[in-house]
């Protein structure tokens, strides 16, 4: 008995032989697992494979660093945010929280690279007292030079 | 992609950074140019400077980073859509970790 996942509809290697174009076809959108005896092998459209692993490896990094937090243990997922306040981490892992949500649901897991990328940054820049300070300081439109092309 | 014809001035925070800005143009002419062109046309558009944009968060909200090459010529500006203009802030050299 093969247990089935992600609605995959299960065939035998004879199967697959003998209608090869129609089941490479129909692997596009549902997953066709070939049961060999003990052995399966899982035919997936590729996009959807990267999509999984993206979930379980963003998924992986929130709960980690959610239990490091909890903890008030050194991140050793995001082992940066030591430049960041108290505050700042927290921020950071709400909207870990809330992103991961909405990327579950829409599968569109950029979003999450792209916020651990700025949040890196924020905590570089932190890091860099000099960059931090003219990033911080009040400006003074009467001394905006334009570029000169 | 942005269909946003608008485009933005750029503006250095003070002649100090025009320098720094100058320097980094010394060194690294084309890839300044193709910054220079971003800020310009998308400043904020991440689709068009894939892996360069970041968006600093906390105190540095609205602060953006690009980064110039991949080492760590970089520069840091915010962008004041009323004026469509762009600000930048400090340009120069950010070790990566």
């Amino acid at each position: 008995m093969v247990t089935t996942f992600l609605s995959d509809i299960v065939i035998t290697p004879t199967e697959l032989r003998t209608k090869q174009k129609h089941w490479l076809d129909r692997a596009t959108e549902n997953v066709i697992t070939i049961a060999n005896g003990h052995k399966k092998l899982a035919l997936i459209d590729r996009e959807r494979v990267s999509k999984l692993f993206a979930q379980k490896h963003y998924s992986e990094l929130v709960i980690k660093y959610c239990q490091e937090i909890e903890k008030k243990k050194k991140s050793d997922t995001f082992p940066w945010v030591e430049f960041l306040n108290n505050e700042g981490k927290l921020e950071f892992r709400d909207e870990l929280l809330v992103n991961i949500m909405i990327a579950i649901t829409t599968d569109e897991w950029l979003s999450m690279e792209n916020l651990i990328e700025d949040w890196k940054a924020t905590a570089e820049t932190n890091s860099k007292p000099k960059i931090a300070k003219a990033l911080l300081a009040k400006e003074d439109p009467s001394k905006y030079v334009n570029i000169k092309d | 992609m942005s269909t946003s014809k608008t485009r933005y001035n750029i503006v250095f925070q003070s002649s100090r950074v025009e320098k720094d800005w100058i320097a980094l143009e010394k060194k690294f002419s084309d890839k300044v140019t193709e910054c220079k062109e971003f800020l310009k046309s998308n400043p904020e558009d991440r689709n068009q400077a894939v892996g360069k944009l970041k968006k600093l968060k906390g105190k540095y909200k609205g602060i953006l980073q690009y980064d110039i090459t991949k080492d760590d010529a970089r520069i840091w500006y915010r962008v004041d859509r009323k004026r469509n203009r762009v600000i930048v802030k400090y340009a120069g050299h950010h070790p990566n970790w």
